[in-house]
């Protein structure tokens, strides 16, 4: 299914849901979906830290079979991810902060069993205010645990140069992506190994005009009947 | 009790290999054999305990059991979210170990203070709570922890009472004594050695419990004759309205334990128990008052 497509579903499933954070799911798509289709090795785990974002996560999720299109409306209503409820997902997140040390503790996890494999953890930008990721980092520096953070970074709450320079003071290299180019997503996930920061350049509600003219005043807003037509009509 | 803890560990890591120590700065003294025996499977992550508890349910869920060891005000209190959502809402099983609370390092004043361990942890669904009052039941207990499903927290106290107590059914609650006539008394972990001491010779029933949570409301029902229960809790009450419940009929409480306030006293353990209104005297005369 193509990424227009996609954003079709969230829009909709966000619509006859009532609730979902378009935008954050727009910001990420392409990542997601990349991690999805070639970034990722079946033995590697993926944490949706940004859990607000999950509409995206879902949207891939069913694109790739592992739930089923009937349902994603269904999940789209429960807010934020709910491991217990939905398949492929990890860990109930949406409390921001939390996503990195989860990640953190599965790569060390996976050391202490001997299994391959690494872990993805996509974080927001605003995330990385929080005191939690920084502390979940300085374990992923001083360890070296085999987890990619990914950074969506739509420049809502910080700078992405200023968090290059964060990363890196906590002994992670990092590098800088463009996150709505889908070949260079997948090449860059899979050949890297952790622990590493991908910090990408996002824009909040990308593929939609509506969206990216005012992606703060649709940050959890769902479209109105009279609206829906026409902002199914710009996604691009 | 600390010493036991780590040697209950150090003996339960031989045959489980799932079992996974974590420290936060702290501990690394007393662990050190364990540290020594299982270097892969014991970690100090450093002064971080909001990842720590988020990395021990990430550890949970690759199918290790973490055993988390600090002191109780810096990771029950500053990481009581990842506490809630990382381990309770995602139902990821660790075990969490204090020590401290809740006057345990009296004189260092109230930032080390943490007589609200209970009362905040109360509050996460499917949590347990366990208050062992000797070392030997803390390994019993501990022993049932590692065996059971659930996460579990175990609140360790430098203050002990003189006698083991058996477990009971699994529920970490022992019996002492029997008399039909009386109210009844509940005494939690080493609350128990001062209302012993404050009833002395006294012909009443006390009910001692190691495990609060879940409660066990059957056996408060069973031994309940009047409608009077006296409660002794160290640390801040939470109990009250679970015995009211357990009662199934009217009854008055009066439940003991540590006020809500900040005490500001920086004496011996002894001292700020006795601030708190918990020395085996005040006791006594609380429990003569109610039952007139």
């Amino acid at each position: 299914m193509s990424l227009a497509e996609l954003r079709r579903k969230i829009v909709r499933a966000a619509f006859v849901a009532g609730e979902g954070h378009i935008p954050s799911a727009f910001s990420i798509l392409e990542i997601v979906q990349a991690l999805y289709s070639g970034g990722m090795e079946p033995e590697d785990r993926f944490v949706l830290s940004k859990g607000h974002g999950c509409l995206a996560l879902y949207a891939v999720l069913a694109d790739k079979g592992v739930i089923d299109w009937r349902d994603f409306e269904s999940y789209a209503s429960l807010g934020h991810p709910d491991a217990a409820r939905i398949p492929g997902v990890e860990f109930s997140t949406g409390s921001l902060g939390h996503g990195l040390a989860l990640g953190a503790g599965l790569a060390l996890g996976k050391f202490i069993n001997g299994e391959p494999g690494r872990v993805f953890v996509l974080v927001g930008d605003g995330e990385c205010q929080e005191g939690a990721t920084w502390e979940a980092a300085g374990v992923i520096g001083e360890l070296w645990l085999n987890v990619i953070v990914i950074v969506d970074g739509n420049g809502s709450h910080l700078d992405n140069e200023m968090l290059k320079a964060q990363f890196a003071s906590h002994g992670i290299p990092r590098q800088a992506l463009e996150g709505h180019r889908p070949a260079e997503l997948v090449k860059a996930f899979k050949e890297v190994r952790g622990p590493f920061a991908y910090i990408c350049k996002t824009v909040k509600g990308h593929g939609s005009e509506t969206f990216e003219d005012d992606p703060e005043a649709w940050h959890h807003r769902t479209p109105k009947p009279d609206e829906l037509e026409a902002i199914l009509g710009e996604i691009r | 009790m600390r010493k036991q803890f780590f040697a209950t560990l150090h003996r339960l890591m031989a045959d489980d290999k799932r079992i996974v120590l974590l420290l936060g700065g702290v501990g690394a003294w007393a662990a050190r054999d364990i540290q020594r025996d299982y270097p892969g499977r014991c970690y100090d992550l450093g002064l971080r305990e909001q990842a720590i508890i988020g990395m021990a349910a990430g550890m949970a869920k690759a199918g290790l059991l973490p055993v988390v060891y600090g002191i109780a005000p810096f990771f029950v209190e500053r990481a009581f979210e990842q506490i809630k959502v990382d381990i309770g809402y995602n139902r990821m099983k660790v075990i969490l170990v204090s020590v401290g609370a809740s006057f345990d390092y009296a004189k260092s004043g109230a930032t080390h203070h943490c007589p609200g361990d209970i009362a905040t942890l109360y509050q996460v669904p499917g949590l347990r709570l366990v208050v062992p009052g000797t070392a030997r039941e803390l390994d019993e207990l501990f022993i049932q922890a590692i065996e059971d499903d659930a996460s579990c927290y175990f609140r360790l106290s430098e203050q002990v009472n003189e006698k083991m107590h058996s477990v009971l059914d699994g529920n970490g609650c022992a019996l002492i004594g029997n008399s039909p006539f009386s109210s009844l008394i509940i005494a939690v972990g080493p609350a128990l050695e001062w209302t012993l001491k404050a009833i002395g010779n006294m012909a009443v029933t006390v009910l001692y419990f190691q495990a609060i949570k879940p409660f066990d409301f059957d056996l408060v029902y069973r031994y309940l004759n009047g409608n009077k229960i006296f409660l002794v809790e160290p640390y801040y009450p939470v109990l009250a309205q679970e015995i009211m419940q357990a009662a199934r009929k009217p009854v008055q409480v009066r439940s003991l334990g540590v006020p809500r306030e900040f005490l500001g006293i920086y004496g011996t353990i002894e001292e700020q128990q006795a601030a708190a209104g918990l020395s085996p005297e005040n006791i006594r005369r609380e429990y003569l008052e109610f039952c007139k």
